[in-house]
Protein backbone atom coordinates (compact mmCIF):
# COMPACT_ATOMS: atom_id res chain seq x y z
CA UNK A 1 0.00 0.00 0.00
CA UNK A 2 0.80 3.67 -0.92
CA UNK A 3 2.02 5.55 2.50
CA UNK A 4 -0.04 7.95 1.23
CA UNK A 5 -2.34 8.47 -1.64
CA UNK A 6 -4.74 11.18 -3.01
CA UNK A 7 -8.41 10.42 -3.99
CA UNK A 8 -11.50 12.63 -4.83
CA UNK A 9 -14.92 12.00 -3.54
CA UNK A 10 -17.74 14.36 -3.17
CA UNK A 11 -16.73 15.64 -0.27
CA UNK A 12 -13.84 17.05 -1.82
CA UNK A 13 -9.70 15.49 -1.87
CA UNK A 14 -9.42 12.65 0.62
CA UNK A 15 -6.14 12.42 1.45
CA UNK A 16 -5.46 8.61 3.04
CA UNK A 17 -2.40 7.71 5.05
CA UNK A 18 -0.92 4.08 5.80
CA UNK A 19 -1.51 3.37 9.15
CA UNK A 20 1.66 1.32 9.22
CA UNK A 21 3.96 3.70 9.55
CA UNK A 22 4.78 5.53 12.48
CA UNK A 23 3.62 9.54 12.66
CA UNK A 24 7.06 11.28 11.49
CA UNK A 25 7.48 9.13 8.86
CA UNK A 26 4.12 9.65 7.55
CA UNK A 27 4.87 13.38 7.77
CA UNK A 28 8.08 13.60 5.24
CA UNK A 29 5.78 11.05 2.83
CA UNK A 30 2.60 13.55 3.39
CA UNK A 31 5.20 16.46 2.62
CA UNK A 32 7.07 14.91 -0.33
CA UNK A 33 3.98 13.74 -1.94
CA UNK A 34 2.16 16.92 -1.38
CA UNK A 35 5.19 18.66 -3.44
CA UNK A 36 5.03 16.41 -5.89
CA UNK A 37 1.02 16.87 -6.75
CA UNK A 38 1.34 20.69 -6.10
CA UNK A 39 -0.91 21.64 -9.43
CA UNK A 40 -3.29 18.67 -9.06
CA UNK A 41 -4.24 19.77 -5.31
CA UNK A 42 -4.28 24.13 -5.88
CA UNK A 43 -3.81 26.61 -3.75
CA UNK A 44 -6.28 27.04 -0.58
CA UNK A 45 -7.90 23.35 -0.88
CA UNK A 46 -9.43 21.98 2.23
CA UNK A 47 -8.43 18.21 2.76
CA UNK A 48 -9.94 15.58 4.37
CA UNK A 49 -7.37 13.24 6.04
CA UNK A 50 -8.27 9.51 6.19
CA UNK A 51 -5.70 7.91 8.72
CA UNK A 52 -7.94 4.50 8.28
CA UNK A 53 -7.56 2.33 11.74
CA UNK A 54 -5.26 5.25 13.33
CA UNK A 55 -6.99 7.87 15.71
CA UNK A 56 -4.56 10.27 16.10
CA UNK A 57 -4.62 12.92 19.19
CA UNK A 58 -4.68 16.67 19.07
CA UNK A 59 -0.92 17.20 19.45
CA UNK A 60 -0.68 15.44 16.00
CA UNK A 61 -3.60 16.90 14.44
CA UNK A 62 -2.17 19.90 15.48
CA UNK A 63 1.66 19.20 13.73
CA UNK A 64 -0.87 18.11 10.73
CA UNK A 65 -2.47 20.99 10.35
CA UNK A 66 0.90 23.28 10.49
CA UNK A 67 2.15 20.95 8.07
CA UNK A 68 -0.51 21.56 5.37
CA UNK A 69 -0.74 24.86 5.93
CA UNK A 70 3.14 25.61 5.57
CA UNK A 71 2.13 24.18 1.90
CA UNK A 72 -0.75 26.69 1.38
CA UNK A 73 -3.18 23.74 2.33
CA UNK A 74 -6.25 23.52 4.35
CA UNK A 75 -7.63 20.35 6.53
CA UNK A 76 -11.40 20.28 6.73
CA UNK A 77 -11.48 17.29 8.86
CA UNK A 78 -10.21 13.88 10.19
CA UNK A 79 -11.68 10.66 9.68
CA UNK A 80 -11.65 9.23 12.25
CA UNK A 81 -12.02 11.96 14.52
CA UNK A 82 -9.54 13.69 16.26
CA UNK A 83 -8.99 12.01 19.82
CA UNK A 84 -8.88 15.16 22.13
CA UNK A 85 -8.84 13.88 25.14
CA UNK A 86 -6.09 15.52 27.35
CA UNK A 87 -6.50 18.40 25.04
CA UNK A 88 -5.41 21.39 25.83
CA UNK A 89 -7.19 23.77 28.85
CA UNK A 90 -7.52 26.45 26.25
CA UNK A 91 -9.29 24.16 23.17
CA UNK A 92 -12.80 23.86 25.31
CA UNK A 93 -14.41 22.15 22.46
CA UNK A 94 -14.98 18.86 23.03
CA UNK A 95 -15.17 17.07 19.97
CA UNK A 96 -18.57 16.68 18.25
CA UNK A 97 -18.36 13.02 19.01
CA UNK A 98 -19.86 11.32 21.66
CA UNK A 99 -18.79 12.21 24.82
CA UNK A 100 -18.57 9.08 27.20
CA UNK A 101 -21.12 9.07 29.57
CA UNK A 102 -23.09 9.60 26.46
CA UNK A 103 -23.05 6.31 24.65
CA UNK A 104 -22.26 2.50 25.14
CA UNK A 105 -20.86 0.41 23.23
CA UNK A 106 -22.59 -2.93 22.34
CA UNK A 107 -21.03 -5.99 21.78
CA UNK A 108 -19.25 -6.13 18.64
CA UNK A 109 -19.31 -2.87 16.85
CA UNK A 110 -22.39 -0.93 16.86
CA UNK A 111 -22.26 2.54 18.59
CA UNK A 112 -25.63 3.43 20.41
CA UNK A 113 -26.34 6.92 20.58
CA UNK A 114 -28.15 8.50 23.59
CA UNK A 115 -28.86 12.09 22.37
CA UNK A 116 -30.08 14.21 19.44
CA UNK A 117 -27.61 15.05 16.98
CA UNK A 118 -27.58 18.87 16.09
CA UNK A 119 -26.63 20.66 12.85
CA UNK A 120 -22.87 20.58 12.66
CA UNK A 121 -22.31 17.24 14.00
CA UNK A 122 -20.81 14.19 12.69
CA UNK A 123 -20.71 10.87 13.82
CA UNK A 124 -18.55 8.33 12.04
CA UNK A 125 -18.10 4.36 12.95
CA UNK A 126 -16.98 1.13 11.64
CA UNK A 127 -20.12 -0.66 12.11
CA UNK A 128 -23.41 -0.42 12.63
CA UNK A 129 -25.03 3.31 13.97
CA UNK A 130 -27.70 3.51 16.48
CA UNK A 131 -29.32 6.65 17.27
CA UNK A 132 -31.48 7.33 20.51
CA UNK A 133 -33.15 10.56 19.44
CA UNK A 134 -33.24 12.53 16.36
CA UNK A 135 -30.82 13.61 13.52
CA UNK A 136 -31.59 17.14 12.46
CA UNK A 137 -30.57 18.74 9.39
CA UNK A 138 -26.71 19.65 9.09
CA UNK A 139 -26.20 16.60 11.15
CA UNK A 140 -24.37 13.95 9.51
CA UNK A 141 -24.23 10.26 10.30
CA UNK A 142 -21.72 8.10 8.57
CA UNK A 143 -21.22 4.45 9.02
CA UNK A 144 -19.66 1.44 7.43
CA UNK A 145 -22.89 -0.66 8.80
CA UNK A 146 -26.59 -0.01 9.49
CA UNK A 147 -27.86 3.37 10.65
CA UNK A 148 -31.47 3.21 12.74
CA UNK A 149 -32.50 6.03 13.99
CA UNK A 150 -35.69 5.63 16.38
CA UNK A 151 -36.65 9.41 16.63
CA UNK A 152 -36.56 12.03 13.31
CA UNK A 153 -33.43 11.22 10.54
CA UNK A 154 -33.54 14.37 8.91
CA UNK A 155 -30.05 15.38 7.96
CA UNK A 156 -27.66 13.04 5.90
CA UNK A 157 -27.11 9.65 6.43
CA UNK A 158 -24.51 7.38 4.83
CA UNK A 159 -24.67 3.51 5.70
CA UNK A 160 -22.08 0.98 4.17
CA UNK A 161 -19.86 3.53 3.54
CA UNK A 162 -17.07 1.63 2.35
CA UNK A 163 -19.48 0.19 -0.25
CA UNK A 164 -21.10 -2.57 1.72
CA UNK A 165 -24.64 -2.15 -0.39
CA UNK A 166 -26.45 -4.79 2.02
CA UNK A 167 -26.36 -1.98 4.65
CA UNK A 168 -29.91 -0.52 5.50
CA UNK A 169 -30.86 3.02 6.94
CA UNK A 170 -33.93 3.01 9.43
CA UNK A 171 -35.89 6.12 10.76
CA UNK A 172 -39.68 6.36 12.75
CA UNK A 173 -39.65 9.47 10.55
CA UNK A 174 -37.32 9.00 7.42
CA UNK A 175 -37.29 12.64 6.08
CA UNK A 176 -33.45 12.78 5.46
CA UNK A 177 -31.76 16.01 3.30
CA UNK A 178 -30.00 13.36 1.71
CA UNK A 179 -29.48 9.47 2.19
CA UNK A 180 -26.32 7.52 0.42
CA UNK A 181 -26.21 3.55 0.99
CA UNK A 182 -22.68 2.62 -0.44
CA UNK A 183 -22.01 4.71 -3.80
CA UNK A 184 -25.65 5.15 -3.84
CA UNK A 185 -27.15 8.88 -3.27
CA UNK A 186 -30.70 9.95 -3.23
CA UNK A 187 -31.90 13.25 -1.69
CA UNK A 188 -35.45 15.12 -0.48
CA UNK A 189 -37.56 16.09 -3.30
CA UNK A 190 -37.15 19.67 -3.87
CA UNK A 191 -40.68 21.95 -2.88
CA UNK A 192 -43.02 19.55 -1.08
CA UNK A 193 -42.25 18.25 2.01
CA UNK A 194 -43.57 14.93 3.16
CA UNK A 195 -44.01 13.57 6.56
CA UNK A 196 -43.56 9.83 6.71
CA UNK A 197 -46.43 8.93 9.00
CA UNK A 198 -44.77 5.73 9.99
CA UNK A 199 -41.57 3.90 10.49
CA UNK A 200 -39.28 3.42 6.88
CA UNK A 201 -36.54 1.53 6.46
CA UNK A 202 -33.88 2.42 3.08
CA UNK A 203 -32.17 -0.55 1.30
CA UNK A 204 -30.72 -1.35 -2.49
CA UNK A 205 -32.78 -2.96 -4.58
CA UNK A 206 -31.74 -3.59 -8.21
CA UNK A 207 -29.49 -0.65 -7.93
CA UNK A 208 -31.74 1.97 -6.74
CA UNK A 209 -32.59 3.16 -3.14
CA UNK A 210 -35.52 1.85 -2.92
CA UNK A 211 -37.71 2.93 1.06
CA UNK A 212 -40.48 0.74 2.44
CA UNK A 213 -42.40 1.09 5.29
CA UNK A 214 -41.45 -1.13 8.02
CA UNK A 215 -44.14 -2.83 9.12
CA UNK A 216 -45.97 -5.06 6.53
CA UNK A 217 -49.23 -5.33 6.63
CA UNK B 1 -24.68 34.78 44.44
CA UNK B 2 -26.82 35.69 41.06
CA UNK B 3 -27.16 33.88 38.03
CA UNK B 4 -24.81 34.66 34.63
CA UNK B 5 -26.92 33.96 31.72
CA UNK B 6 -25.94 34.21 28.09
CA UNK B 7 -28.20 35.22 25.57
CA UNK B 8 -26.91 34.10 22.15
CA UNK B 9 -27.75 32.52 18.79
CA UNK B 10 -25.53 32.09 15.98
CA UNK B 11 -26.79 33.25 13.29
CA UNK B 12 -26.39 37.31 13.28
CA UNK B 13 -29.23 40.30 13.57
CA UNK B 14 -32.03 38.15 15.07
CA UNK B 15 -32.49 39.98 18.22
CA UNK B 16 -30.05 39.07 20.90
CA UNK B 17 -29.02 42.57 21.61
CA UNK B 18 -32.23 43.93 21.99
CA UNK B 19 -33.26 40.90 23.80
CA UNK B 20 -30.67 41.37 26.16
CA UNK B 21 -31.47 45.12 26.54
CA UNK B 22 -34.98 44.77 26.93
CA UNK B 23 -35.20 41.24 29.64
CA UNK B 24 -32.08 43.16 31.63
CA UNK B 25 -34.43 46.15 31.84
CA UNK B 26 -37.34 44.05 32.90
CA UNK B 27 -35.51 42.37 35.31
CA UNK B 28 -34.31 45.78 36.77
CA UNK B 29 -38.17 47.04 36.46
CA UNK B 30 -38.89 43.44 39.04
CA UNK B 31 -36.44 44.98 41.75
CA UNK B 32 -33.65 42.80 40.65
CA UNK B 33 -29.79 43.70 40.75
CA UNK B 34 -29.08 43.45 37.08
CA UNK B 35 -25.52 43.77 34.98
CA UNK B 36 -25.23 43.42 31.23
CA UNK B 37 -21.96 42.89 29.60
CA UNK B 38 -21.58 43.64 26.26
CA UNK B 39 -19.46 40.76 24.31
CA UNK B 40 -19.69 41.88 21.14
CA UNK B 41 -15.51 43.39 20.51
CA UNK B 42 -15.90 45.60 17.81
CA UNK B 43 -19.44 46.09 17.13
CA UNK B 44 -20.77 47.06 20.08
CA UNK B 45 -24.13 48.10 20.47
CA UNK B 46 -25.89 46.93 23.44
CA UNK B 47 -25.21 50.70 24.84
CA UNK B 48 -26.55 52.52 21.88
CA UNK B 49 -29.86 50.67 22.66
CA UNK B 50 -29.75 51.43 25.95
CA UNK B 51 -29.23 54.70 25.75
CA UNK B 52 -26.40 54.68 27.55
CA UNK B 53 -23.59 55.51 24.99
CA UNK B 54 -22.44 59.07 25.81
CA UNK B 55 -21.35 57.78 29.26
CA UNK B 56 -19.01 55.31 28.53
CA UNK B 57 -15.10 55.73 29.72
CA UNK B 58 -13.91 52.30 30.55
CA UNK B 59 -15.09 49.09 28.64
CA UNK B 60 -14.73 45.00 28.88
CA UNK B 61 -11.02 45.16 27.61
CA UNK B 62 -9.63 48.18 30.02
CA UNK B 63 -11.23 46.14 32.69
CA UNK B 64 -9.51 42.57 32.05
CA UNK B 65 -6.52 44.18 31.04
CA UNK B 66 -6.36 46.18 34.22
CA UNK B 67 -6.75 49.61 33.28
CA UNK B 68 -9.24 50.29 35.73
CA UNK B 69 -11.20 48.78 38.23
CA UNK B 70 -14.43 46.82 37.56
CA UNK B 71 -16.62 49.36 39.55
CA UNK B 72 -14.98 52.36 37.39
CA UNK B 73 -16.81 51.00 34.20
CA UNK B 74 -19.87 49.62 35.00
CA UNK B 75 -22.03 52.29 33.66
CA UNK B 76 -25.59 53.22 35.81
CA UNK B 77 -28.68 53.09 34.08
CA UNK B 78 -30.77 56.36 33.31
CA UNK B 79 -33.68 54.77 34.60
CA UNK B 80 -33.25 51.84 37.10
CA UNK B 81 -30.67 52.20 39.92
CA UNK B 82 -30.65 48.09 40.26
CA UNK B 83 -29.15 48.26 36.43
CA UNK B 84 -25.88 48.50 35.08
CA UNK B 85 -23.95 47.99 31.94
CA UNK B 86 -20.46 46.66 31.33
CA UNK B 87 -19.82 48.15 27.13
CA UNK B 88 -17.87 46.43 24.83
CA UNK B 89 -14.82 48.04 23.55
CA UNK B 90 -15.00 49.67 19.83
CA UNK B 91 -11.52 49.89 18.86
CA UNK B 92 -9.39 47.42 20.31
CA UNK B 93 -8.37 43.76 19.58
CA UNK B 94 -10.87 41.22 19.46
CA UNK B 95 -8.32 38.75 21.30
CA UNK B 96 -7.54 41.01 24.05
CA UNK B 97 -10.16 39.23 26.13
CA UNK B 98 -9.65 35.10 27.12
CA UNK B 99 -12.14 32.44 28.03
CA UNK B 100 -10.40 32.99 31.79
CA UNK B 101 -11.14 36.29 32.08
CA UNK B 102 -14.97 36.08 31.20
CA UNK B 103 -14.94 33.23 34.21
CA UNK B 104 -13.32 36.01 36.15
CA UNK B 105 -15.28 38.46 35.61
CA UNK B 106 -18.39 36.88 35.47
CA UNK B 107 -17.73 35.08 39.07
CA UNK B 108 -16.90 38.52 40.63
CA UNK B 109 -20.25 39.97 39.33
CA UNK B 110 -22.38 36.68 40.08
CA UNK B 111 -21.45 37.92 43.57
CA UNK B 112 -23.22 41.23 43.40
CA UNK B 113 -25.77 41.32 40.95
CA UNK B 114 -28.66 38.76 41.04
CA UNK B 115 -28.51 38.95 37.18
CA UNK B 116 -25.60 38.98 35.11
CA UNK B 117 -26.79 39.05 31.01
CA UNK B 118 -23.93 38.63 28.69
CA UNK B 119 -24.67 39.65 25.16
CA UNK B 120 -22.70 37.14 22.33
CA UNK B 121 -21.58 38.17 19.57
CA UNK B 122 -23.26 36.17 16.32
CA UNK B 123 -20.82 33.20 14.85
CA UNK B 124 -18.96 30.71 17.18
CA UNK B 125 -15.75 32.27 17.38
CA UNK B 126 -13.60 33.32 19.63
CA UNK B 127 -16.36 35.74 21.21
CA UNK B 128 -18.93 33.11 21.33
CA UNK B 129 -16.73 30.85 23.49
CA UNK B 130 -15.69 33.60 25.76
CA UNK B 131 -19.64 34.75 26.04
CA UNK B 132 -20.49 31.65 27.30
CA UNK B 133 -17.41 30.74 29.12
CA UNK B 134 -18.93 31.98 32.77
CA UNK B 135 -22.64 31.27 31.89
CA UNK B 136 -24.40 28.48 33.67
CA UNK B 137 -27.96 29.37 32.03
CA UNK B 138 -28.56 30.07 28.13
CA UNK B 139 -31.24 31.53 26.15
CA UNK B 140 -30.76 31.06 22.29
CA UNK B 141 -33.15 33.74 20.07
CA UNK B 142 -34.03 32.66 17.08
CA UNK B 143 -36.44 34.10 14.29
CA UNK B 144 -38.68 32.00 12.16
CA UNK B 145 -36.18 31.34 9.50
CA UNK B 146 -35.27 27.71 8.49
CA UNK B 147 -31.22 29.35 7.93
CA UNK B 148 -31.42 30.95 11.80
CA UNK B 149 -33.22 27.63 13.40
CA UNK B 150 -30.26 25.88 11.69
CA UNK B 151 -27.55 28.12 13.45
CA UNK B 152 -30.06 28.16 17.11
CA UNK B 153 -29.31 23.89 16.31
CA UNK B 154 -25.91 23.58 15.97
CA UNK B 155 -25.56 26.50 19.71
CA UNK B 156 -27.83 24.19 21.35
CA UNK B 157 -25.32 21.37 20.55
CA UNK B 158 -21.87 23.40 21.13
CA UNK B 159 -23.64 24.27 24.55
CA UNK B 160 -23.91 21.02 25.28
CA UNK B 161 -21.01 19.97 24.67
CA UNK B 162 -19.05 22.79 27.08
CA UNK B 163 -21.46 21.65 29.92
CA UNK B 164 -23.91 24.19 29.37
CA UNK B 165 -27.45 22.02 29.38
CA UNK B 166 -31.03 22.82 29.01
CA UNK B 167 -30.96 26.24 27.16
CA UNK B 168 -34.33 28.05 26.77
CA UNK B 169 -35.87 29.62 23.16
CA UNK B 170 -36.97 32.80 22.81
CA UNK B 171 -38.79 33.23 19.02
CA UNK B 172 -38.58 36.69 17.76
CA UNK B 173 -39.93 38.44 15.28
CA UNK B 174 -43.13 36.19 14.60
CA UNK B 175 -45.77 37.75 12.34
CA UNK B 176 -48.71 36.18 13.17
CA UNK B 177 -50.50 36.83 9.93
CA UNK B 178 -48.29 35.28 8.28
CA UNK B 179 -47.89 32.23 10.12
CA UNK B 180 -51.73 31.45 9.58
CA UNK B 181 -50.57 32.13 5.53
CA UNK B 182 -48.38 29.11 5.81
CA UNK B 183 -45.56 31.71 4.39
CA UNK B 184 -43.79 31.41 8.02
CA UNK B 185 -42.45 28.61 10.35
CA UNK B 186 -44.53 27.94 12.89
CA UNK B 187 -43.86 27.78 16.63
CA UNK B 188 -43.96 24.26 16.66
CA UNK B 189 -42.18 23.12 13.66
CA UNK B 190 -39.51 25.31 15.58
CA UNK B 191 -39.63 23.15 18.76
CA UNK B 192 -40.05 20.00 17.10
CA UNK B 193 -36.92 20.62 15.59
CA UNK B 194 -34.74 21.88 18.35
CA UNK B 195 -36.62 20.10 20.90
CA UNK B 196 -35.50 23.12 23.86
CA UNK B 197 -38.02 24.73 26.51
CA UNK B 198 -39.50 27.80 24.96
CA UNK B 199 -39.28 30.57 26.98
CA UNK B 200 -41.05 33.40 25.06
CA UNK B 201 -42.76 34.55 21.55
CA UNK B 202 -41.41 37.88 20.78
CA UNK B 203 -44.17 39.70 17.93
CA UNK B 204 -42.60 42.01 14.88
CA UNK B 205 -43.03 44.94 15.95
CA UNK B 206 -42.26 48.44 15.28
CA UNK B 207 -41.78 50.00 17.81
CA UNK B 208 -38.33 47.60 18.53
CA UNK B 209 -36.95 50.27 16.20
CA UNK B 210 -38.44 53.49 17.29
CA UNK B 211 -37.04 52.21 20.80
CA UNK B 212 -33.72 51.16 19.45
CA UNK B 213 -32.90 54.64 18.00
CA UNK B 214 -34.57 56.47 21.02
CA UNK B 215 -32.37 54.27 23.21
CA UNK B 216 -35.02 53.00 25.38
CA UNK B 217 -36.19 49.45 25.58
CA UNK B 218 -39.79 48.80 24.24
CA UNK B 219 -40.40 46.98 27.23
CA UNK B 220 -41.32 50.14 29.48
CA UNK B 221 -43.37 50.82 26.70
CA UNK B 222 -46.95 49.50 27.86
CA UNK B 223 -48.21 49.83 24.51
CA UNK B 224 -45.91 48.02 22.43
CA UNK B 225 -46.65 44.64 22.21
CA UNK B 226 -43.02 43.22 21.78
CA UNK B 227 -42.54 45.23 24.75
CA UNK B 228 -45.85 43.24 26.44
CA UNK B 229 -44.05 40.28 25.12
CA UNK B 230 -40.48 41.15 27.12
CA UNK B 231 -42.24 41.66 29.97
CA UNK B 232 -43.61 38.16 30.28
CA UNK B 233 -40.44 36.58 29.37
CA UNK B 234 -38.49 38.81 32.37
CA UNK B 235 -40.80 37.61 34.70
CA UNK B 236 -40.40 33.88 33.10
CA UNK B 237 -36.90 34.59 33.39
CA UNK B 238 -37.37 34.71 37.01
CA UNK B 239 -39.06 31.55 37.09
CA UNK B 240 -42.78 32.69 37.65
CA UNK B 241 -45.57 31.35 35.44
CA UNK B 242 -46.75 34.04 33.22
CA UNK B 243 -49.38 33.12 30.26
CA UNK B 244 -48.22 33.38 26.69
CA UNK B 245 -49.66 36.67 25.58
CA UNK B 246 -52.47 36.15 23.16
CA UNK B 247 -50.89 36.27 19.58
CA UNK B 248 -54.70 36.12 18.11
CA UNK B 249 -54.00 33.28 15.70
CA UNK B 250 -54.33 30.07 15.45
CA UNK B 251 -57.05 28.56 17.40
CA UNK B 252 -55.83 26.30 20.46
CA UNK B 253 -52.24 27.45 20.02
CA UNK B 254 -52.13 29.78 22.54
CA UNK B 255 -53.21 26.23 24.77
CA UNK B 256 -50.58 24.36 23.25
CA UNK B 257 -48.15 27.06 23.88
CA UNK B 258 -49.38 27.31 27.91
CA UNK B 259 -48.48 23.77 27.78
CA UNK B 260 -45.16 23.53 26.31
CA UNK B 261 -43.96 26.23 28.85
CA UNK B 262 -45.79 23.77 31.83
CA UNK B 263 -48.75 25.69 32.55
CA UNK B 264 -51.86 25.31 33.81
CA UNK B 265 -55.26 26.67 31.48
N1 LIG C 1 -39.30 41.93 17.43
C1 LIG C 1 -38.73 42.80 16.56
N2 LIG C 1 -39.49 43.55 15.73
C2 LIG C 1 -38.92 44.42 14.86
N3 LIG C 1 -37.60 44.60 14.73
C3 LIG C 1 -36.77 43.87 15.50
C4 LIG C 1 -37.29 42.93 16.46
N4 LIG C 1 -36.23 42.37 17.10
C5 LIG C 1 -35.12 42.92 16.57
N5 LIG C 1 -35.43 43.82 15.61
C6 LIG C 1 -34.47 44.61 14.81
O1 LIG C 1 -33.55 43.73 14.20
C7 LIG C 1 -32.26 44.30 14.16
C8 LIG C 1 -31.24 43.37 14.79
O2 LIG C 1 -31.50 43.25 16.17
P1 LIG C 1 -30.32 43.06 17.21
O3 LIG C 1 -29.26 44.09 17.03
O4 LIG C 1 -30.94 42.95 18.55
O5 LIG C 1 -29.78 41.65 16.76
P2 LIG C 1 -28.46 40.90 17.21
O6 LIG C 1 -28.79 39.46 17.21
O7 LIG C 1 -27.93 41.49 18.48
O8 LIG C 1 -27.47 41.27 16.02
P3 LIG C 1 -25.88 40.98 15.94
O9 LIG C 1 -25.75 39.54 15.59
O10 LIG C 1 -25.43 41.89 14.85
O11 LIG C 1 -25.32 41.32 17.29
C9 LIG C 1 -32.35 45.63 14.87
O12 LIG C 1 -32.44 46.63 13.90
C10 LIG C 1 -33.63 45.53 15.67
O13 LIG C 1 -34.23 46.78 15.83
MG1 LIG D 1 -25.91 42.26 18.92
Amino acid sequence: MEPVTFKGNREGVVVQLNSNLSFEELCTKVEAKIKSADSFLGNNTEVIINSGSVVFDDGQAQKLRGLFNSMGLGIKKFIPEVNQQGGEANDMFIPEVIEDDNYLLAQGSTLMVRKNLRSGQTIFHEGTVIILGDVNPGAEVIALGHILVLGNLRGIAHAGARGDTRAVVFASRLQPTQLRIADFITRAPDGEILVPSEPEIARIKNGMVVIEKYLQK
Amino acid sequence: MGEVIVITSGKGGVGKTTTTANIGTGLAALGNKVVLIDTDIGLRNLDVVMGLENRIVYDLVDVTQGHCRLKQALIKDKRFDGLFLLPAAQTKDKTAVSIEDMKKLCSELQEEFDYVLVDCPAGIEQGFKNAIAGAERAIIVTTPEVSAVRDADRIVGLLEANGLRGPQLIINRIRPDMVKRGDMMNIEDMLDILAIELLGVVPEDEYIVVSTNKGEPAVLDMDSRAGQAYRNISKRVTGEQVSLIDLEYEEGLVKKLKRLLGLKG
